[in-house]
């Protein structure tokens, strides 16, 4: 199976093309074919996992043909262990996201399953490019599946939302484009006077591009991908983003599509801009930690559940920001394996909040109390999740937080460990404003008559979140099944940076920044 | 001397002059001939892009040197027939719903596409200015030949005025060329560097290149585009956009190319800036899609001034390659346009044509709501279509030519543009329908469907594949 990355990307994207053909009326049909077209990927997903050689920090399964040769644009494929754990968890996602959507989507089914299964196919096709472009178009391609679920499915203030989406999206996204085409013309003199976008060729040779070319370079891309994560101050376009997407919206875009971001970071930023990426850390691990402490504290005073979670994630994904700009083979594990554990706990959350909504149709915090005694199964696996986003030591989130904070508590690259410690109330906050919420709506009296008759969970539902459950403490309590592919990948990235900067005279600066420090 | 065989050298200009010509007898001799002089005008564009291959590759200069054939003269030759072959497919149920079936509109889009070929083909500036005149003055009759409309009689008249204004200015421009190099003749002049700095001649050619950006509706002189678009019948809106524009760019590119007049690129810089803030802000505030899509052809223009600022060898390609792009995904859009247009009840104006009637359209007419939307997305530059490659080689060129800040400030304004095109795919996927409209029928227009099908095919082939254009007229160099 030499072209298996291909496979994986086309295969959601054709085997959803019959949809069209579906007859509209054939409700179960649809999402029963697209459940096991979801599966599919998955399951190639699952193959790639065991068959990738954890030992080397290559890129494997690689597939290289040229495609424009005016350009020198390649269709270039291959994946590392980051990219190769980031690939696992979006095809993960998909069949649950679906299975979620079962019975809170109510109309236009086709249009729905179709989009998602393109919005997979889109995705893969992000972490296994090789070739700046082909990643570009990817990256595009996303949006308009995306737009349209928000769009569409969305709830009553979809459009505003939608919108703002596509358009902060863009607007890093363009500046990318630049900055590719740009970054193609800057390595000319080193590559021997071909332009390429080949990222393999420009990781060993973009390091010598002098320091303010990178820097602007650098903020080119690295804006992007801020704006994904998001990053405090980019983070705008989040909540409003969450709060009315579906269900199953929510669940890929906190799970997956953030990810595109802080992947962005460690793949491109890092890699391709050394120097720059140095010179910068300051500024962006204290936008870093401002979101940390930030979004914990907005998450403590909102009314809605589904926004709460939200603004979580901005807390969450500041930690894997910090972890990246730290520097060391610590953090960088710590922010791979806590991309997986944010996926899987805020997709949880985001479920969890689908099926209130579908059964009360409000988010509003006030408006439950006590459900615990109504819906038993749920209060488990509520609990579980709320207790795994927390990071209570046995749980997946456990495990990335305190290797990203163990990570950049000594690092030479942040320079101080202030950033670490402010980062770390973070993480009481987390506490405070998720087990406030699970005490607010499932503990206490039953006082609100509509919530009396509310029905458990089905064994569908139950079925979409034990696979999260699963994997929520395997990461726990045995996290080295994952932590181990990655390795290689995470040290080859690191070494390659510091042999880099070694080239460019940067470890003086590192040194300087450490002695201050003392 | 010009050799007699020399007309086989052009049988593209050739079989469009003759069928013009022919379509106007026929229409006297044949009873019932709109069928007969669709399938002929159908037949004989088909017979013009075949032959127009015959002279890949083959650099030549004809008929006393009046006339020069190269690859990009080609290409845009190409380019502009495809364009044509859409409008004609699309115009059949378009002109019948109208009321205005005569053979003469057939015979005007191909006189037109005459005058183009000359401009691209000509080799002498004389020559340019023969089929400029050609070209516009159909383009004037075309814009009101919906006579009994007074959109359309206003489209024309302000078109006319205008435009006999700028023919002015080329002449004045061709004058004082003649008068300081004693040639017409394009080859002679690139022949003389030195004369490319006499201020008189730089005039000149400001005068010349002045007229030209009238005709492709760049900023400061776009403004007769949205009234122009607005009033003439659909189609023919979108043919003035894209193929009148491509002729005009085919016609200067090479010419700016060859004078290599790098210390005006801040000019031209400028004027894409100017264009692409003009076309792109104002854009925002309409809310008649006719005049929407005229304000995004000049912000396209716009983006193709930045193309020609670069002045590199990759900004011809790059052009070209955005041309053929903007060709599929504006005709298309402007044929959706036409397609929903109200059938003529003897009204003034034109009906359908705001954009509070796309609200909806997704429920109501699913397959034209999709085909606009793919031709939305591809003008906005979202990847995988040809809009996206289109852009990416015009700033590919630019920052070639190391020119970031146009660039950036490029890119951030079709940002702009992205929105108003996102609006209608709001209004058309996201919205309800104005409740008069539920249930209203859309005259089914087969052919219409079937032009809006090409487009459509146009526009993903690209975008997929972008190698092809490039595969068929390798090395475009002027």
């Amino acid at each position: 199976m030499a072209n298996i990355l291909s496979i994986l990307i086309f295969v959601p994207f054709i085997l959803s093309l019959p949809l069209i053909f579906f007859r509209k009326e054939k409700e179960t049909l649809i999402k029963v074919y697209s459940f096991i077209i979801s599966l599919i990927p998955f399951a190639i997903s699952v193959y790639l996992f065991f068959a990738f050689n954890p030992a080397s920090g290559d890129y494997q399964f690689v597939e290289k043909f040229k495609w424009i040769q005016i350009i020198n644009t390649q269709y270039f494929l291959g994946i590392d262990g980051i990219s190769m754990l980031l690939i696992v968890m979006s095809t993960f996602m998909f069949p649950l996201a679906i299975m979620a959507s079962w019975t809170s989507v109510t109309k236009n089914h086709k249009g729905f399953y179709f989009l998602l299964l393109v919005l997979d196919a889109g995705l893969i096709g992000v972490f296994a490019s090789l070739d700046l472009i082909l990643f570009y178009i990817f990256w595009e391609i996303i949006l308009i599946p995306m737009y349209f679920i928000i769009g569409i499915w969305g709830s009553e203030d979809r459009i505003y939302a939608t919108v703002k989406f596509f358009l902060y999206t863009m607007f890093g996204s363009l500046l990318m484009l630049i900055g590719i085409i740009w970054l193609g013309f800057v390595c000319i003199p080193f590559t021997g006077g071909q332009f390429t976008t080949d990222i393999t060729q420009l990781t060993e040779i973009a390091y010598r591009i002098p320091v303010d070319k990178q820097i602007y370079l650098f903020i080119l891309f690295t804006l992007s991908f801020l704006i994904k994560v998001p990053l405090f101050p980019f983070h705008t376009w989040l909540p409003d983003a969450h709060v009315q997407a579906p269900t199953a919206g929510s669940v890929i875009l906190a799970a997956v599509l953030l990810k595109m971001g802080t992947y962005g970071l460690i793949r491109f930023s890092l890699t391709l801009f050394p120097a720059a990426f140095v010179k910068l850390t300051p500024y962006i691990s204290v936008l870093a930690v401002i979101g940390i402490v930030y979004g914990a504290l907005l998450s403590i005073v909102q009314t809605d559940v589904k926004k709460l979670v939200a603004y979580s994630s901005v807390s969450h994904l500041g930690f894997i920001v910090l972890g990246t700009f730290a520097l060391t083979d610590i953090a960088m594990q710590g922010s791979v394996i806590q991309m997986i554990n944010h996926g899987l706990s805020t997709g949880a959350l985001f479920m969890i909040v689908g099926v209130l909504y579908e059964r009360r149709h409000t988010k509003a915090i006030a408006e439950f109390g006590g459900i615990m005694k109504i819906m038993p199964v749920f209060s488990v696996i509520f609990m579980i999740v709320v207790l795994s986003s927390i990071g209570l030591p046995g749980l997946n989130g456990f495990v990335g937080e305190f290797l990203i904070l163990l990570g950049s508590f000594y690092s030479t690259n942040l320079g101080s460990n202030i950033y670490t410690i402010i980062s770390t109330t973070a993480v009481i906050l987390a506490a405070v404003y998720l087990l406030w919420m699970f005490q607010r709506v499932m503990l206490g009296p039953v006082e609100n008559e509509k919530n009396k008759n509310l029905k458990d969970l089905s064994g569908r539902e139950i079925a979409s979140f034990i696979p999260l459950l699963v994997f929520i403490v395997w990461i726990g309590v045995h996290p080295n099944t994952f932590l181990s592919k990655t390795e290689s990948s995470v040290k080859k990235i690191i070494d390659n940076f510091h042999s880099n900067s070694k080239k460019l005279g940067l470890e003086k600066e590192l040194e300087m920044k450490l002695s201050e420090k003392k | 001397m010009i050799q007699s065989k020399e007309i086989l050298e052009i049988l593209p200009l050739v079989i469009l002059a003759f069928s013009a010509t022919i379509i106007l007898m026929l229409e006297v001799f044949i009873k019932k001939s709109e069928t007969v002089i669709f399938g002929f005008s159908l037949a004989s564009v088909t017979a013009a892009i075949v032959t127009s291959f015959l002279y890949l590759n083959r650099e030549m200069i004809l008929f006393n040197k009046y006339l020069k054939i190269t690859n990009s003269a080609v290409a845009f030759s190409v380019i502009i027939l495809a364009g044509i072959l859409i409008t004609i497919i699309a115009s059949k149920n378009y002109i019948e719903k109208e009321k205005i079936n005569f053979g003469e509109y057939y015979s005007l889009l191909l006189f037109s596409v005459m005058g183009m070929f000359l401009m691209i083909y000509a080799n002498d500036i004389l020559v340019i200015f023969i089929g400029l005149e050609l070209m516009s003055i159909c383009f004037y009759v075309l814009a009101g030949f919906l006579r009994l409309r007074q959109k359309s009689n206003e489209s024309a008249l302000k078109y006319f005025l205008l435009g006999a204004f700028m023919t002015g200015f080329i002449l004045y421009g061709i004058a004082l060329i003649y008068g300081i190099t004693g040639t017409t003749n394009l080859s002679l002049i690139y022949a003389n560097p030195k004369i490319f700095t006499n201020y008189v001649f730089i005039i000149g050619t400001g005068l010349f290149f002045i007229g030209f950006m009238f005709k492709i509706g760049v900023f400061p002189f776009q403004m007769w585009i949205p009234d122009v678009y607005e009033g003439a019948p659909t189609i023919v809106s979108g043919m003035l956009s894209t193929a009148g524009k491509i002729a005009a760019v085919g016609t200067i590119l090479p010419i700016i190319l060859s004078l290599n007049i790098l210390n005006f690129r801040i000019i031209f810089s400028i004027a894409a800036v100017a264009t692409m803030m003009y076309g792109n802000v104002i854009a925002l505030a309409q809310t008649n899609i006719k005049r929407l899509l005229a304000y995004s052809s000049i912000a396209s223009a716009g983006y193709i001034f930045v193309g020609i600022a670069a002045m590199n060898e990759f900004a011809l390609q790059g052009i070209a390659y955005y041309l053929i792009a903007y060709t599929f995904m504006q005709l298309g859009a402007f044929i959706v346009v036409s397609l929903l247009e109200k059938k003529d009840d003897g009204s003034r104006e034109y009906k359908n044509v705001d954009l509070d009637y796309y609200k909806g359209l997704g429920k109501r007419n699913p397959v034209i709501a999709l085909f606009m939307t793919l031709f939305l997305f591809s003008l906005a530059g979202i990847p995988p279509f040809a809009g996206f490659w289109g852009k990416y080689y015009l700033f590919y060129a630019a920052i070639q030519s190391n020119l970031i800040w146009l660039s950036v400030v490029g890119i951030m304004l079709s940002l702009v543009g992205v929105y108003y095109y996102l609006k209608i795919i709001v209004y058309m996927w996201f919205t309800d329908s104005d409740e008069y409209l539920i249930g209203e029928e859309v005259s089914n227009s087969g052919l219409g469907i079937t032009a809006t099908g090409l487009a459509v095919l146009g526009t993903i082939v690209f975008g997929v594949d972008p190698n092809i254009f490039f595969r068929i007229f390798k090395f475009i160099i002027v």
